[in-house]
């Protein structure tokens, strides 16, 4: 009897369960779901410890890294600002706008490449890039470890967080802490994660359509996949059309032109404008350029689908999109 | 894996019909890796004074979910490694390795495709391959022609992994290849055990045991 009073309900998530692979290719993407600590990928495979976390926090919202100490790592990647700056391109220590927006720093534990051309291979090569440039904050390396050297505040945490390290102070532990740092700023909460966990409250109706398009017609599965929704890949889907060539400047072939690095969704809500170039301004806009652009160019990435939703469809997404938020808090640190 | 050892089954057994080959006596190395941390993703053992591997074999590397399903397939000099796209999105296969001489790219792989490249770098090295597109993708080939090979693949949660390689008498270097390890190199005779230490950067991540019997 019971049973039987079940089968129909089961029948119909049978259905919607068959819709739902067959909608997204049989569940050949990495899926949507909450990030695991496990995969992520430390530095020879140490956990860092809390004083380098500690430190790499100071050294973050340290003004001391920039030649004119005008500028830290959160003048741009502000944490109230989806650690971006809000500007379309960002702007360096002495006004200079730059070439590309400033990206924000959610769950790069997980990711492979950095930048949006993909040019560093680690958080801590990465971080040593924008404190040298001398368009952002234009400062030479023996400089920056002169200066470091001569805060007690960093002579004393610099040795207790570093022990097996002569000197303390170094590039290779400056990079370390920042880095370290950085790999903290996770972000796994989100009603998302919530409605994933069994909550089926965690998100409003027209975010589940929303799930539902992202998965299936819209196609944004395509790239936007795993936990962190990015396939930590390269694709050009019509955004660059002036001379910025992306990853073919830093890697030539066949699928690099105007390709740039997926950004993960996490908080996406918080960290517009969007695009390498900080073209679009909304959520709304992005969704609009997916339905576009494959209509206007032929040398999109083939994962570029051709697709067509309604105008309530597009805010469904947008509402799914907004229900990967979790925003991170950092109270800044006292700097010394 | 399973089908290089059944092969070799069947040809040493041709060859022990056709009384081209003196019977050789089979022994068996079994090996025991320890890690101090998470271990690697893939390892390669092998005995390094064979030969024999043909080159006529074909190796397949296949993507699927954006991975390659093998972490490392096995290729001498010569041979032609088919990449076959199973996976529903585009490939983009390279190799960039100036120590081994390896250069290639075998472009835009649709869904469904399958694409060959020679092997011709250098012989016993292990090179990287990627996907241009999705650099999270990641394997090995091992320009290796040794018929005693053994790919291991380990689950990264556990610290100790057991594996086993069918060794004929006829052989005795002994090789361990580990991604950013140092290689290790052991010659073992039958009947003896070995140990040596697991290097990384200059620092010692655990022990491999080998018992020949
Ligand atoms: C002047 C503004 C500015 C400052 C200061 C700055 N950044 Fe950036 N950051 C950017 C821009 C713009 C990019 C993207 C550049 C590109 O991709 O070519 C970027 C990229 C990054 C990325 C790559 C993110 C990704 O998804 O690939 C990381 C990580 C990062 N910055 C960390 C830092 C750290 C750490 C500091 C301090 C040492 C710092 N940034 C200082 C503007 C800035
Ligand atoms: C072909 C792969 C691909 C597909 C399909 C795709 N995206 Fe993207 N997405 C990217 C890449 C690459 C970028 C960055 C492009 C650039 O800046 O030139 C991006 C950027 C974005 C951004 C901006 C994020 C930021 O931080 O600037 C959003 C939002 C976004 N995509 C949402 C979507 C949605 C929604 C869909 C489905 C309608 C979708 N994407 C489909 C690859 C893809």
């Amino acid at each position: 009897m019971r049973l039987y009073n079940l089968a129909p309900a089961t029948a119909k998530a049978a259905v919607v369960l068959l819709s739902l692979c067959l909608g997204i290719g049989l569940f050949a993407q990495p899926p949507i779901k909450t990030p695991d600590p496990f995969d992520i990928e430390y530095p020879d495979d140490e956990e860092p410890s809390a004083e380098q976390v500690a430190l790499g926090k100071v050294l973050f919202f340290d003004k001391r890294l920039s030649g004119k100490q005008n500028m830290s790592c959160a003048s741009c990647h502000n944490p109230d600002l989806g650690f971006g700056d809000g500007f379309t391109k960002g702007v360096g220590s002495n006004g200079t706008i730059l070439g590309r927006n400033t990206p924000h720093l959610y769950n790069l534990a997980w990711n492979t490449l950095f930048f949006w051309d993909g040019r560093a291979a680690s958080l801590e090569e990465q971080a040593l890039g924008p404190i040298q440039s001398d368009v952002e904050m234009n400062l030479k390396l023996p400089d920056l470890i002169e200066r470091l050297r001569a805060v007690p505040y960093y002579q004393k945490h610099f040795a207790e967080a570093y022990p097996d390290h002569q000197p303390a102070v170094s590039e290779t532990t400056i990079g370390h802490a920042i880095a370290s740092f950085e790999r903290t700023l996770i972000s796994d909460n989100a009603p998302f994660d919530r409605f994933m966990a069994g909550d089926t409250h965690a998100m409003s109706d027209e975010a589940r359509r929303g799930m539902a398009l992202f998965l299936g017609k819209a196609r944004c599965i395509n790239c936007h996949n795993g936990p962190n929704f990015t396939d930590n890949g390269f694709h050009n889907i019509g955004v660059s059309k002036g001379d910025d060539l992306g990853r073919a400047a830093i890697q030539k072939g066949a699928t690099t032109e105007r390709a740039f690095k997926t950004p993960g969704l996490r908080n996406v809500l918080l960290t517009g404008p969007y695009m390498h170039d900080g073209s679009i301004g909304s959520l709304e806009a992005v969704v609009r350029h997916y339905i576009d652009a494959p209509k206007q160019s032929g040398t999109l990435s083939p994962q570029m689908e051709k697709i067509e939703l309604s105008h309530l469809e597009i805010l469904d997404l947008v509402a799914f999109m907004g229900a990967l938020t979790d925003p991170i808090e950092v109270t800044p640190p006292k700097v010394p | 894996m399973v089908f290089n050892a059944f092969r070799r089954r069947l040809l040493l057994g041709c060859a022990f019909f056709l009384g081209l080959l003196t019977p050789i006596a089979a022994g068996e190395i079994s090996g025991t890796l320890s890690f101090e941390k998470k271990p690697p993703s893939v390892g390669l053992a092998y005995m390094a004074d064979d030969h024999g591997l043909s080159k006529s074999d074909n190796p397949k590397l296949d993507q699927k979910d954006q991975q390659f399903i093998q972490p490392m397939v096995v290729a001498p000099v010569g041979a032609k490694i088919s990449f076959v796209n199973s996976d529903n999105t585009d490939h983009n296969v390279y190799a960039a390795d100036a120590d081994a001489g390896a250069d290639f790219d075998i472009g835009l792989a649709s869904p469904g495709s399958e694409i060959e490249q020679e092997v011709t770098w250098q012989d016993d090295m292990v090179i990287k391959v990627g996907c241009k597109i999705h650099p999270k993708m990641r394997a090995y080939v091992a320009s290796v022609d040794s018929r005693y090979h053994q790919v291991i693949e380990f689950d990264r949660t556990q610290k100790t992994h057991n594996f086993r390689l069918e060794v004929p008498a006829s052989v005795s270097v002994f090789r361990l290849w580990l991604p950013n390890y140092e290689p290790v190199e052991i010659k073992i005779e039958a009947g003896k055990e070995a140990t040596a230490q697991l290097i990384k950067k200059g620092k010692i991540y655990g022990s491999i045991t080998l018992k020949r019997n």
